[in-house]
């Protein structure tokens, strides 16, 4: 990932936050390919933040259409998309938040035999997912890849964030080697919003070198009693992704 | 001898955040988790299954280690231990 510069209008649009992260940490967003596996709940915020922080390149991966019942927080999306896939909607909606950079959308279901090739030459991975079986895929493709999964996951007002880089900390087969039977999950939309912020700021001080990532800790955000905790986490010995912390 | 259960996620709605109690020694974490269960029918579905065990994806940490089932099963509590008890999150 070699940082390129950037021109007038870049400047002017991102001045704001250039005084935060320098023309440096600028250049290296504009320089950045990431993909966001999910255009729903976690991916609208993820990818709004994303896209109007400057990061070069998103590839936003959704195989669904929208339906009326996403609409309380797929915010990628409006009622006169009902209908339409979320790529078709989701990056119409990128594209005029910032035209200055470039977005893409596949229509496709994450699957063993086709994630290593949907990922590309990816920097990073945003598990936007709403099932463990796609998000253990991510996971396994980024450590093969050595490259970071920021992992985020929601339920009602609740929700967690991690961010797994390889050989740094542990993996999320590391954090959650079993998990809950799938269901119709229920969530207020502020809910994503809040634990989609969190993976997009996970990404922009990952690409910038700010901050200390969510490495290592698994952030607990409960919006009832507005409090967020951490819980400290290690690579487990045995983990058959990354064998307790190996890259 | 002292203890806290935290509880995160969902386990928090069916339980409340936090269990500080006052337990004999030698009280093994199971069997904890069994007595603050049992008057909650909903958090006991939750949290066991039919067989009296904990449910594979309940995560178990004290401190930033995972306590696997097996040894939860066995493990006696001492004074002042911190235990987190949460189903992950799913949803997306």
């Amino acid at each position: 990932m070699a940082a390129v510069g950037l021109d007038q209008s870049e400047r002017e649009r991102y001045g704001r936050q250039i005084l935060c992260l320098g023309e440096e940490g600028q250049s290296r967003l504009k320089s950045a390919h990431i993909v966001i596996a999910g255009a729903g709940g976690l991916g609208s915020p993820v990818s709004v933040y994303l896209a109007v922080a400057g990061v070069g390149r998103l590839t936003v991966i959704d195989h669904d259409t929208v339906e009326r019942t996403n609409l309380n927080r797929q915010i990628l999306h409006g009622d006169a998309d009902i209908g339409r896939p979320k790529v078709e909607s989701g990056v119409e909606t990128l594209r005029a938040l910032n035209p200055s950079i470039r977005v893409e959308g596949i229509r496709a279901t994450i699957a063993d035999e086709n994630a290593a090739s949907l990922i590309g030459d990816a920097d990073g991975i945003v598990d936007a997912m709403d099932n463990y079986p796609t998000r253990f895929l991510l996971n396994r493709v980024a450590h093969e890849r050595g490259i970071p999964l920021f992992h985020g996951a929601i339920r009602g007002f609740h929700g967690q964030a991690t961010t797994c880089v390889p050989g740094r900390g542990p993996c999320l087969s590391c954090l959650f080697p079993n998990v809950p039977p799938k269901e119709v999950f229920p969530v207020v939309g502020v809910t994503p919003g809040v634990i989609g912020c969190i993976q997009a700021t996970e990404v922009i001080k990952y690409l910038t070198g700010e901050g200390d990532l969510l490495t290592g800790r698994l952030l607990l955000w409960d919006g009832l009693a507005g409090s967020a905790e951490e819980i400290a986490v290690e690579p487990r010995a045995g983990c058959p992704v990354c064998s307790g912390g190996r890259v | 001898m002292n203890v806290t259960i935290r509880f995160f996620a969902q386990f928090r709605e069916l339980f409340g955040p936090v269990h500080e109690l006052s337990v004999p020694e030698g009280r093994r974490l199971t069997e904890v988790l069994h007595e603050i269960a049992e008057p909650n029918p909903d958090g006991k579905t939750a949290l066991f299954s039919p067989d009296g065990r904990l449910r594979d994806y309940v995560i178990v940490m004290q401190g930033s280690e995972r306590i696997e089932h097996d040894r939860a099963a066995a493990l006696e509590l001492r004074d002042g231990n911190t235990i987190a008890v949460f189903p992950p999150v799913a949803g997306g």
